[in-house]
């Protein structure tokens, strides 16, 4: 067929969550953008466990929300079950999760690509990506189809040479029932990018016809939802439990009989999985002396019976798999509808790629997603947006917009990612984040909000919601410390009534609310109404001013940073003519070529006697 | 995260900037906008003036603000930007060249918030600045690396034994706590036990007392960081320059860890019991000097005033010309061991009566220089009366070097939050985090940084995660 009579300014290849989050950037930024796919029934598919957020991942959803991106709507309209884990943790560590109705959850988000402007969604396999002088020029398709483009996102995830593995039958493919793709590897490699090899696994799906839910305990969700988005009002559909049941001895002692036919064991499969989602079979090997290991029941959807046994991914052989379950409590007579299996594929080393999620090596060739290393729905989505984001930028001449590790578990994981690389799927913790304090999933709204308006992704009318709202804390806590507790009869006698130590000097609101047993639900009974502010500014408060002297103690150490972050080196720095610096650091600053003077301090093994030496060259040629 | 250690300009800086063993004068210099503020805290200038004249000497008393006791007597000058080295403000404080008094007034300064520096600042920010020339860029770069190498060696060697030993246990004891934290509050849905915060808090109780007992040998420690200086005084001929000669054979083979330690016939430098001695030789005390002499016998006098030690030497011969009442005035006393030397001469019982004359009191060894009989005897009375009781170096570690100190006392603060955290119900796991994290950076900068990706390491290691 040849070439395509239009010209797009974005392709992006594939349409999982990174790619509908970069897709739908793009076309709301007016740019013309197609998303192919290999499949169109399996657009935001949840290829392993249906459900959307967790520690830190309920932080990058809500970052991804208050960009403008879809993952937190998509998610409340479709969530079955949703829960704030670490409620009584403190702020910084709650996070949302909630079970996916994974049918309607991909229904939903096919419905917004196609209703969004500016987007074409086509169902194609990209065989080749085009480039001349180091700059991309379009695709090329399995059907010979050219596809002209000024940029190209490539969002493919475990699809580049997919390799699954039951027992030790291997079969090609990105995704039970879906294709591989081959020649986009080679497409990339060709190009000058460096592949490597990751491996991840999921469990078996089990019929929920044929489990004995009596007798599981059950885990309900919350009883008054919190949505993720913050356009979201609230959670209307209704919710079901989940169940949890466990291993036993003998559950452990046919995983051990059956570590003969485990390609993990036999050394069949050479890639690197994660350490945080190790196979049921690892677990057992690993940690012998326990005695039962956890499993959670969970709905895949409400129009199947098909139940994700989340805590046993495994790519035993099937007579195994269904061996082992068998000896689970509830699940004596189960059967299973897809095997489990564990999937090999290419990845991109993420340290070839620049803060802007662009390729060092290929002018507007953007990769985003599990084919960066990462592992996550949300991981994806987070960098789905901001490749979006950063293409049209690229486009438009404009400031790419770069987080910092202080802005969001966003700019963490793109930092880590281009700075650090990883040799493993990598997965977000809020361990990771050194200004955990800050990047708490109720504030990402007053964090990003005015990021997402400047991009364009932001309507005004939100945007003028974000501001007020943060106008409204500030006015709150500034009445705070303006109005005074004294220590009179009538004072005494309310704080008896409502349970709190008389006082024994007047005070301040906010130093009232510092005592631990204290809240803002208490104002309105010592005369403060809540009204006319919403439950959203009160909690704000309420953390600010409790955290306050941990928050400062964490924006004074990103403000002394700050200077580093704003010291940027020229894109034709020479390192290995630098003196003053080792020969390692030299080569390690060519290899990752830092942004900036924060990052270059970021490398592993960059002294702070190198960064002294960056500054006075920086100096040198500032002042040429 | 490698924070603390990077070079952030803009703040205030201090460092000595003689190094130990050179010259009678120790100076202090001090750069950045808080200078002149930090100056005028701790300096009391003998005539007070409104306001310091840009490049002016002032003569007067450096005092301890805690208590207004007098640290020593000092020159300061105060030397506005742009005309510096550094074109900052710059303060210098000219003070006794003992290494006692440059260390306090480096602690004084230390404790009114200003950094030390880094290896190379006051370079770099001359350089920063456009001080130097930007032709000299490469060997500014090269100063910087050079001397952070250096104090790099030093610091590790500081570091050496029992030291490191010591921090690397707290920070071993940070990692599993911290372990067991960021596990409890990443992995909310795994089946972890909850943590027993009782037992977390007396951990970190006991590594708050164990974190303030290092940081207090900072204070003991001085000997041992800074050494001392000694000085051999007495009337002349009593046989000073024999007993330096005799005292430095005696342990030439132990060379000083010092950098920068000047060797000459005045001056030698040893290792007693562990602690870099400077020994002095000064010109013979007497009072019918001619104009020549006499100003030698002043600067004897006042090298014996400032020093940290006093071997009082006396011939045996003559013990009952020496007027120890004039002796006693200039001689520190806690600080002055009187050697009778030439015993050879006398015999034991003219000696016995001799010793009589001396005040009492005062510590004395029976020595002759010429046979080396009773030396021995004075190396361990010198090391006796230098130490004390005070510190055992083999037995314990000590904090020597000030950087060390400040990242110690960053660590206890932080300790001491967590402990409060520890203790509150429900326990706010980010706020408790967010101690141990800090405690732990502050150790990094005397042992290297702990990742992120090492506490998951740990966590993946130990609990079986993965749901």
């Amino acid at each position: 067929m040849g070439e395509y009579p239009k010209t797009y300014e974005v392709v992006v290849i594939g349409a999982g969550h990174a790619g509908c989050e970069a897709a739908l950037a793009t076309a709301r930024m007016g740019l013309s953008t197609l998303l192919l796919t290999a499949n169109l029934d399996t657009i935001a598919q949840m290829s392993c466990n249906p459900a959307i957020g967790g520690l830190a991942k309920g932080q990058l959803v809500r970052e991804v929300d208050a960009l403008g991106g879809e993952m937190a709507r998509c998610i409340d309209r479709t969530g079955i079950q949703f829960r704030l884990l670490n409620r009584r943790k403190g702020p910084a560590v709650r996070s949302s999760r909630a079970q996916a109705d994974r049918y309607e959850y991909r229904r939903y988000m096919k419905r917004v690509l196609e209703e969004q402007e500016n987007l074409d969604l086509k169902q194609a396999i990209v065989e080749r990506i085009v480039a001349g002088e180091g700059r991309v020029c379009g695709v090329e398709t399995e059907h010979g189809v050219y596809f002209p483009s000024k940029t190209v996102i490539v969002t493919t995830g475990t699809f580049l040479r997919g390799l699954m593995h039951v027992g030790l039958r291997q079969q090609e493919g990105g995704r039970a029932g879906d294709v591989c793709v081959k020649g986009l590897s080679a497409s990339l490699e060709s190009l000058g990018l460096r592949l490597g090899r990751l491996k991840t696994g999921t469990p078996p799906r089990l019929d929920g016809g044929t489990i004995d839910f009596e007798g599981l305990e059950p885990q309900y969700g919350d009883e008054n939802p919190r949505p993720f988005s913050f356009t979201t009002r609230e959670i209307t559909r209704p919710q079901v439990p989940c169940h949890i049941t466990y291993t036993s001895e003998r559950t452990h002692e046919i995983i051990r009989a059956g570590l003969d036919c485990s390609p993990l064991y036999t050394g069949v499969i050479k890639g690197t999985g994660p350490r945080y989602c190790p196979s049921i079979e690892d677990k057992v090997v690993r940690f012998p002396e326990k005695v039962r290991h956890q499993i959670f029941l969970e709905p895949e959807s409400m129009e199947t019976r098909e139940i994700y046994p989340n805590g046993v991914p495994t790519s035993l052989s099937l007579d195994t798999q269904i061996r082992f379950l068998r000896t689970i409590p509830g699940l004596e007579r189960v059967e299973i509808m897809r095997p489990g299996y564990a999937v090999e594929y290419d990845f991109a080393f993420p340290t070839q790629l620049k803060p802007t999620l662009e390729s060092k090596q290929v002018t507007n060739l953007f990769l985003a997603g599990q084919v960066n290393g990462t592992s996550g729905y949300e991981e994806a989505a987070a960098q789905g947006i901001m490749a979006g984001i950063n293409a049209a930028a690229s486009l438009r001449g404009e400031e790419p917009l770069i987080l910092g590790r202080s802005d969001a578990y966003i700019g963490v994981l793109i930092d880590d990612l281009v700075t650090h690389g990883t040799n493993e799927p990598y997965r977000m913790f809020t361990s990771r984040a050194e200004y955990r304090l800050l990047l708490r999933e109720d504030n990402a709204d007053l964090r990003l909000f005015e990021k997402g308006y400047e991009r364009g992704l932001l309507s005004r009318e939100r945007y003028e919601a974000c501001a007020r709202k943060k106008r409204q804390i500030a006015a709150v806590l500034e009445m705070l410390s303006e109005r005074r507790l004294k220590p009179d009869p009538p004072t005494q006698a309310r704080l008896r009534e409502i349970g709190q130590a008389p006082l024994k000097q007047p005070v301040n609101l906010k130093q009232f609310l510092r005592r631990p047993s204290a809240g803002v639900a208490h104002l309105p009974l010592l005369g403060i109404p809540m009204e006319p502010f919403d439950a959203g500014v009160w909690e704000e408060v309420e953390i600010q001013v409790k955290y306050e002297s941990y928050i400062e103690r964490e924006i004074e150490e990103v403000e002394r940073l700050r200077k580093f972050e704003n010291l940027a080196f020229p894109e034709d720095m020479r390192y290995r003519d630098l003196s003053g610096l080792s020969r390692e650091v030299q080569e390690k600053l060519e290899q990752i070529r830092p942004v900036n003077l924060g990052q270059a301090s970021r490398i592993s093994g960059v002294t702070p006697a190198a960064i002294a030496s960056l500054m006075i060259h920086l100096k040198k040629r500032g002042s040429r | 995260m490698k924070v603390p250690a990077l070079p952030l300009d803009g703040d205030t800086i201090v460092a000595v900037s003689t190094p130990f063993g050179v010259g009678g004068i120790g100076i202090v210099r001090i750069s950045g906008p808080a200078a002149e503020k930090t100056a005028a805290q701790l300096f009391h200038p003998k005539t007070p003036s409104e306001r310091f004249t840009s490049h002016q000497f002032y003569y007067g008393h450096i005092c301890d603000p805690r208590d207004n006791s007098v640290v020593d007597e000092a020159l300061m000058v105060l030397m506005r930007a742009p005309k510096t080295y550094t074109r900052e403000d710059i303060v210098e404080i000219h003070c006794h060249g003992g290494a006692l008094p440059v260390r306090r007034i480096l602690e004084l300064v230390v404790s009114r918030g200003v950094r030390p520096a880094e290896p190379g600042e006051f370079t770099r920010r001359a350089f920063m600045n456009g001080r130097i020339d930007l032709v000299q860029a490469e060997a500014v770069a090269d100063i910087v690396e050079a001397k952070s190498a250096t104090a790099l060696r030093f610091a590790q060697r500081q570091l050496d034994g029992g030291l490191s030993q010591e921090i690397r246990g707290v920070r071993e004891t940070l990692k599993d706590l911290l372990m067991e934290m960021e596990a409890w509050l990443d992995f909310p849905e795994e089946d972890l036990p909850d943590p027993d915060f009782d037992r977390i808090r007396g951990r970190i109780e006991e590594m708050i007392g164990a974190v303030r007992e290092l940081s207090a040998t900072y204070a003991e420690a001085h000997l041992y960081r800074d050494g001392v200086s000694l000085v051999i005084g007495g009337r002349p001929n009593v046989g000073k320059s024999t007993l330096l000669n005799v005292l430095v054979g005696k342990e030439r083979a132990i060379v000083s860890p010092l950098p920068g330690t000047t060797r000459d016939y005045l001056e030698e430098s040893v290792v007693l019991a562990g602690i870099p001695v400077r020994m002095i030789d000064t010109a013979g005390l007497r009072e019918d000097a001619g104009e020549i002499e006499a100003r030698g016998v002043a600067f004897a006098r006042r090298q014996i005033e400032t020093a940290d030690f006093l071997l009082y030497v006396v011939d045996a011969t003559r013990l009952e010309s020496e007027r120890w009442g004039r002796v006693a005035d200039f001689a520190p006393a806690g600080r002055t061991l009187v050697v009778i030397n030439k015993i050879d001469l006398v015999p034991a019982a003219a000696l016995e009566s001799g010793m009589g004359s001396l005040p009492p009191g005062v510590p004395r060894v029976a020595v002759s220089a010429l046979y080396r009989t009773g030396i021995e005897n004075l190396g361990e009375e010198i090391e006796r009366q230098l130490t004390g009781d005070k510190l055992d170096l083999d037995s314990r570690a000590v904090i020597t070097n000030v950087r060390h100190r400040q990242a110690l006392e960053r660590c206890l603060d932080a300790l001491e939050r967590a402990a409060g955290q520890a203790s509150a119900r429900p326990v706010p796991g980010d706020l408790l985090a967010a101690d141990l994290r800090h405690a732990l950076r502050a150790l990094g900068e005397i042992l290297g940084e702990t990742t992120p990706e090492e506490i998951l390491r740990g966590i993946f290691d130990t609990f079986c995660i993965g749901k």
